[in-house]
């Protein structure tokens, strides 16, 4: 399956690839193992490519953007220090892919649709999609022109969860912002105001993010190869037995990764026992929306929106309580 | 002197095996070095000079009528050479691995019959411009109202799909057969269970896709290299689209990477190539995406099941019924034995009084079905496993005691005239039983954790051949020159299972030298002698005869000559080991192979020999009586282990104890390898892998969302080879690489109904599915509850 | 007179190839596993979905298992590349290799190349692992025909026999525990 033509451009410094970025069209290439597989389906082509891969900037900090899953799922800062960082990392994919992939192509990666990562030939035999060729959406009738395709990184809900920070640099400026103000509910658009020749830097976590317990639970059929069916993650900040502070976070339940705050804002404070862990649970599943559009039903997907809420949250308490 | 002509009577030498002998060792295969070295030549690593790439263009409509084949802007592709579309000669003349059925042609016109259906294909210069160029075409189609359910295509139509299906409606075959009073046994059973199961349909997904190369000789002949298992199919069905005599079509297989029943037809994609070759003069390369291989499928049938098996008082058999509506897809393929296998398999291993089945098989507008390893039995045999685990429950037995109670004994004959000859199942039964600590665990593992029993019984190689030939259905040719090498020439297809090293084995054991002189070449039609091929478990079995056969006209040549130099009988020359032979009562007389071979040559050249196998007639005389006619049979007794997540419907098998009656390992490394991989594939099948459709579309396409067990997945898995010593196989050798799937399917059904107690029906039992069947279960018991708190 | 796909865009690549260094003319857009396979020559490197999710193609860059058909030719410049042919030498099989072909661990043979390069990177990192670490090691890569016990035991019985022979207390058998 060769890929299509287009102009690789492997810039050794931000300088240089936002410089580039004036040829016209382009994609930015992290590891490759998404926007390679789209580009041999001939998924919205571009007629340049910008490595970042030699761009020592991206590579710098404990989550630099540059990072490969496999370095970040290794790391012993993280796996000392934030765990739920390294063992989220160590679940996507495959070892092969973590090899290449990078922590900012995950936490970029593109939505997913059963209508839309499919091949040229799939696509056209019954007109496309709104996020390739066409402009109806085969998932809903009407979805109000917003994609509905299921954001699906295994990182942005641990890195939601532990309240991160995400720095982004442009051409003429560099900006630091919550990665919860970072997202779109919009598979297409994505991003809320992240222009296309701005570059994902690092992720950075809050002074305080060691005292919080992180945990993540993921849905997929296989132990290896699949994308999140659904994903939870849970932090608690302990304080004396008390959960002082709780966050919850999923991805692959909607276009975006999304943060609970009013799901769990009644229980701050609270021991967190297993009534409170269940009534939040029971309130996670009533509130994911997940769409008819990966290998798993939405109905099903729902349903265990509340085990995995409910195995992150108790997995957040102190052992052997 | 016998001279290997087809002769009746078995090769008899299980008990005799000589001193250098390979059989019943381990052995590395002998393309392993090949392999692990990444020199072996598989069909994507080989082009020829001035060479073309072809692609294909697809269906985008799952039934209608091509209207226009639009070039347009294909030609105007830099690269673009030609095109082969409707109504150009050869492309409409139809083919089919079985004679009865054949219904394929190179492109699908004027009716496209599944989306993805060849219409039409481009060469051009690299594979980047073939993929340019067919997404360049445009066709247009009349689009017709597709055939998506197996249920509407039993009614009755005035626009079938192919024009000879049975009586107006979309059914490809219907077979019916009853034997003993089957009314009766369900009228008088004590016991009867079973039920309405449903099986989605599987792919092969062997790692390498398909593909091929024609190349157009300068003498006009053509060759075809493809990664087949039926090379001689192959031959035939292009001498056919070709309108050539088969001795101008030379077919070669390279290694093959996979098959398990997936490259077992003659395909349309090797038609098409042969017909560009032909018309550019140029050699035509095809390597299928993997979508493509997925849309080409072949695969196991998606069907609807249902079964009721009727016991007495005593625990004994006493009626079988089963029926079957079996969703073949676009094509006939092998769909004519598929159908008569979804009920004549489930004979065995089990005594049975009365039996009847039905069976239809419909057309409709997906991609093809066809043979898959276990082909026709694993969907059968997992509802007949799955009720008499019930059955078992009901009249309160052991299901190993049901099972034990009603085998079928060795050197007896079926109702439907199966002829068991060699039967080691009850000691399959009592192998798995007691090292899986069966009876301390059956029903008494804590909630969640459970284990099953599942067991088969499989065919060793077809008796009827596809063709009515009186012609051997393998021939080896054994040829020794004055290197002393071994050259064995057969058409058995290696596919990986190891053919050629089982071919060697049996010509060295035969002669009486080791193994490391053979080499086999069993690739090429121009030079290897007629075999069938790779399918219907029939190799060892089968090419092995005729390969001992070979390789014993070679000993009887040297050991003449061992009579010459010594003057004594060539009868009493026997194998003496280091490559020897010895006179039997004088064994201080001993000729070298190397001086035998020197004297055998003498005046004479090269040794050559052939030995041949037809399988023996068998069968009754009823209609469908050919089909499940093999001349020995498998049996299997499997037991998994395993944990539920009841919250969740995840299922984690453990560990997996497999008895297989191989009746004798004659590689003890390739024997185990194949029964792993068998359960392998057999778990996906029962726990992940499904291809799932849109209408008529395939939706997961990818090997990211067909779901195959993954290393995680796979349990621990302890094999106990069984060894029955067929008297009429190689060395007492029979199948082992398909009858191993059948069983782990039911095993794990029947282990989650002893984990969390419910009976899933529809395969493959997704996290989904349990969950669903659990909490329907826990409903029901609710309304019961609520039920009996009124009452009381 | 039609133009001819060699009127693609290509750029001279240097690659370092098991060692060797090669000059190959290739567009931008050729993964890695294109140009070893066609422009390199080596065909030993697998292509079974090219999509990332079979592990066929798996090479090493640099020692590290990759998917060479999701990585860009370009992008191994200046990198060692090393494929299935360049594990041996040109007279003996590693003892993954020797232990591949015992044990059974090829079939079809067509996930091997790729299953080995992973296999042999592992190794240079866990000499001794377990095998839950084999199988999670190998997890990114798919074989249909053996079930991935023969491949599993083969890189077991690999790292023993390496373990063996390195062991200073290799031939002081029976008291492997002092080697710990």
């Amino acid at each position: 399956m060769r890929l299509p033509d287009f102009t690789l451009h492997q810039p050794r410094t931000l300088a240089q690839a936002f410089a580039v970025t004036r040829d016209g069209p382009f994609d930015w290439l992290g590891g490759g193992t998404d926007l390679l597989c789209n580009y041999k389906w001939r998924i919205n082509v571009r007629a340049n490519v910008i490595s970042l891969r030699r761009v020592p900037e991206l590579r710098q900090g404990l989550l630099g953007a540059g990072r490969t899953l496999s370095e970040v799922e290794h790391d012993p800062v993280l796996r000392a220090r934030y765990p739920a960082i390294a063992q989220a990392a160590s679940m996507i994919a495959t070892p092969l892919i973590r090899q290449s992939a990078t922590l900012g192509g995950n936490l970029l990666l593109d939505t997913r649709c059963w209508h839309f990562n499919q091949t040229a030939e799939w696509r056209f035999a019954h007109g496309s999609c709104l996020k390739a060729e066409a402009d109806v959406c085969r998932v809903l009738p009407d979805p109000g022109n917003l994609c509905v395709a299921a954001y699906s990184g295994d990182l942005a809900p641990v890195l939601l969860a532990y309240d991160a920070r995400v720095v982004l640099a442009g051409p003429s400026a560099s900006r630091s912002l919550p990665l919860r103000e970072f997202y779109a509910a919009d598979g297409i658009r994505r991003f809320r105001d992240k222009k296309p020749d701005e570059v994902l830097v690092r992720a950075e976590l809050p002074a305080d993010a060691e005292h919080w317990t992180v945990r993540y639970q993921k849905l997929r059929l296989r132990q290896a190869f699949d994308f999140p069916e659904g994903g939870v993650a849970a932090a608690v900040r302990w304080d004396h037995g008390w959960a002082a502070d709780i966050r919850l976070a999923t991805t692959a339940y909607d276009s975006i990764p999304l943060l609970h705050e009013d799901l769990v804002a009644p229980h701050r404070g609270s021991s967190l026992d297993d009534e409170a862990i269940e009534q939040i649970a029971q309130a996670l599943e009533e509130t994911v929306r997940p769409m008819k559009n990966t290998s798993m039903s939405p109905s099903y997907r729902k349903k265990m929106a509340r085990v995995l809420c409910r195995r992150a949250l108790q997995d957040c308490r102190p052992q052997g309580v | 002197m016998r001279d290997g002509s087809a002769s009746p009577d078995p090769v008899r030498m299980s008990q005799e095996l000589t001193p250098d002998t390979t059989i019943g060792q381990r052995l590395p295969l002998v393309d392993s070095w090949e392999k692990v070295s990444g020199r072996g030549v598989y069909i994507e690593d080989m082009r020829f000079p001035n060479m073309l790439h072809a692609r294909m263009v697809r269906a985008s409509v799952a039934h209608g009528l091509v209207r226009r084949v639009d070039l347009g802007t294909a030609r105007r592709v830099p690269g673009f050479v030609a095109a082969l579309v409707p109504g150009e000669r050869g492309t409409d003349i139809h083919f089919g691995v079985l004679p009865i059925s054949e219904d394929e042609t190179a492109l699908s016109a004027p009716r496209v019959l599944y989306q993805g259906d060849i219409v039409a294909a481009v060469a051009c210069e690299d594979e980047l411009a073939a993929r340019d160029a067919a997404l360049a075409v445009r066709v247009e189609y009349e689009e017709r109202a597709p055939v998506l359910r197996p249920k509407d295509a039993l009614q009755e139509t005035s626009d079938p799909l192919h024009a000879r299906s049975v009586g107006g409606t979309n059914i490809h075959k219907t077979v019916d057969q009853a034997f003993g009073d089957v009314e009766r046994a369900f009228a008088e059973a004590h016991a009867q269970a079973g039920g309405e199961f449903r099986f989605h349909g599987v792919n092969h997904a062997f790692t390498e896709p398909i593909g091929c190369i024609a190349v157009p000789e300068p003498d006009g002949r053509m060759t075809l290299y493809s990664a087949t298992q039926v090379p001689h199919y192959v031959h035939l069905a292009l001498a056919k689209v070709l309108e050539m005599p088969l001795h101008r079509i030379r077919v070669v297989k390279p290694l093959v990477g996979g098959g398990f029943g997936g490259k077992s037809d003659p395909f349309p994609h090797e038609m098409v190539a042969a017909l560009l070759a032909r018309k550019t003069g140029r050699p035509v390369k095809v390597i299928f995406d993997r979508e493509e291989v997925f849309l080409n499928n072949h695969g196991r049938h998606p069907t609807a099941y249902r079964l009721q098996v009727a016991a007495d008082r005593e625990g004994r058999l006493t009626g079988l019924d089963a029926h079957a509506l079996i969703d073949g897809g676009a094509w006939a393929s092998f769909g004519v034995v598929t159908t008569y296998y979804n009920g004549v398999l489930s004979q065995g291993p089990y005594r049975l009084p009365a039996f009847r089945y039905g069976g239809r098989r419909v057309y409709t507008n997906k991609p093809p079905s066809g043979a898959m390893r276990g082909h026709g039995a694993v969907n059968a045999r997992f509802a007949l496993e799955t009720s008499l685990d019930e059955l078992a429950e009901q009249l309160g037995t052991d299901p190993f005691d049901l099972r034990a109670q009603n085998a079928l004994p060795p050197n007896t004959v079926t109702l439907n005239h199966l002829r068991i000859t060699s039967n080691g199942f009850l000691e399959c039964l009592e192998r798995v039983r007691s090292a899986s600590e069966w009876d301390r665990k059956f029903r008494r593992l804590p909630y969640g954790r459970g284990i099953g029993l599942g067991c088969g019984f499989y065919i060793s190689g077809s008796a009827l051949p596809i063709h009515r030939t009186r012609t051997p259905q393998s021939t080896v040719h054994v040829k020794i020159d004055v290197d002393g090498g071994v050259t064995i020439h057969s058409m058995a297809a290696d596919i990986g299972q190891g053919s050629d090293t089982m071919l060697a084995q049996c010509v060295a054991e035969a002669i009486g030298v080791r193994m490391l002189r053979c080499r086999v070449l069993a690739k090429d039609t121009d030079t290897a002698p007629l075999d069938l091929g790779s399918y219907s478990s029939r190799v060892t079995f089968m090419a092995g005869n005729a390969a001992l056969r070979a390789g014993e006209v070679i000993r009887r040549k040297l050991t003449h000559a061992c009579a010459r130099l010594t003057g004594r009988r060539a009868e009493d020359f026997v194998p003496g080991g280091d490559e020897t032979y010895v006179h039997r009562d004088e064994p201080s007389i001993r000729v070298r192979y190397d001086d035998a071979l020197a004297e055998a040559l003498a005046d004479n050249g090269a040794l050559i020999a052939k030995g041949v196998y037809r399988a023996p007639k068998l069968g009754g005389g009823h209609k469908g009586s050919g089909a499940g006619l093999s001349p020995t049979y498998s049996y299997q007794a499997f037991v998994a282990e395993l944990e539920v997540d009841a919250e969740t419907g995840f299922v984690k098998v453990e560990k997996v104890w497999a008895a297989h009656d191989v009746g004798k390992a004659l590689n003890v490394t390739a024997v185990e390898g194949q029964i792993e991989g068998s359960i392998h594939m057999g778990l996906g099948q029962a726990l992940s892998e499904e291809m799932r459709y849109g209408g008529g579309q395939l939706l997961n396409g990818s090997l990211l969302d067909y779901k195959i067990p993954t290393p995680l997945e796979m349990p621990e898995v302890e094999v106990h080879i069984v060894e029955s010593n067929d008297p009429e196989g190689p060395l007492g050798a029979k199948e082992c690489g398909e009858g191993a799937l059948a069983p782990i399917l039911p095993a794990v059904a029947n282990a989650i109904y002893d984990a969390v107690g419910v009976r899933l029906r529809e395969v493959p039992m997704t996290p989904e599915r349990v969950l669903a069947a659990l909490e329907d279960r826990s409903r029901r018991e609710r309304r019961a509850g609520v039920a009996a708190g009124k009452s009381a | 007179m039609q133009q001819t796909p060699l009127s693609r865009p290509r750029k001279a690549l240097h690659l370092r190839v098991n060692g060797h260094d090669r000059e190959v003319y290739v567009r931008d857009a050729d993964t890695l596993l294109d140009v070893l396979r066609e422009a390199v020559g080596l065909t030993g490197t697998k292509r079974g979905c090219d999509l990332g999710t079979c592990g066929c193609c798996a090479v090493q860059i640099d020692g590290r298992p990759v998917l060479s058909c999701l990585t860009l030719a370009a992008e191994a410049q200046d990198a060692e590349i090393t494929t299935v042919e360049g594990l041996a030498g040109p007279e003996r099989f590693t003892p993954l290799q020797q232990a591949w072909a015992e044990a059974g661990a090829s079939q079809c043979g067509f996930c091997t190349a790729g299953f080995l390069m992973t296999a042999d990177a592992l190794l240079r990192e866990h000499p001794a692992p377990s095998r839950e670490q084999i199988k999670a090691a190998v997890s990114g890569n798919l074989c249909r025909c053996t079930g991935f016990i023969k491949i599993v035991d083969a890189i077991a019985r690999s790292a023993a026999a390496q373990h063996a022979l390195r062991s200073p207390c290799a031939t002081a058998a029976p008291a492997p525990t002092q080697c710990a």
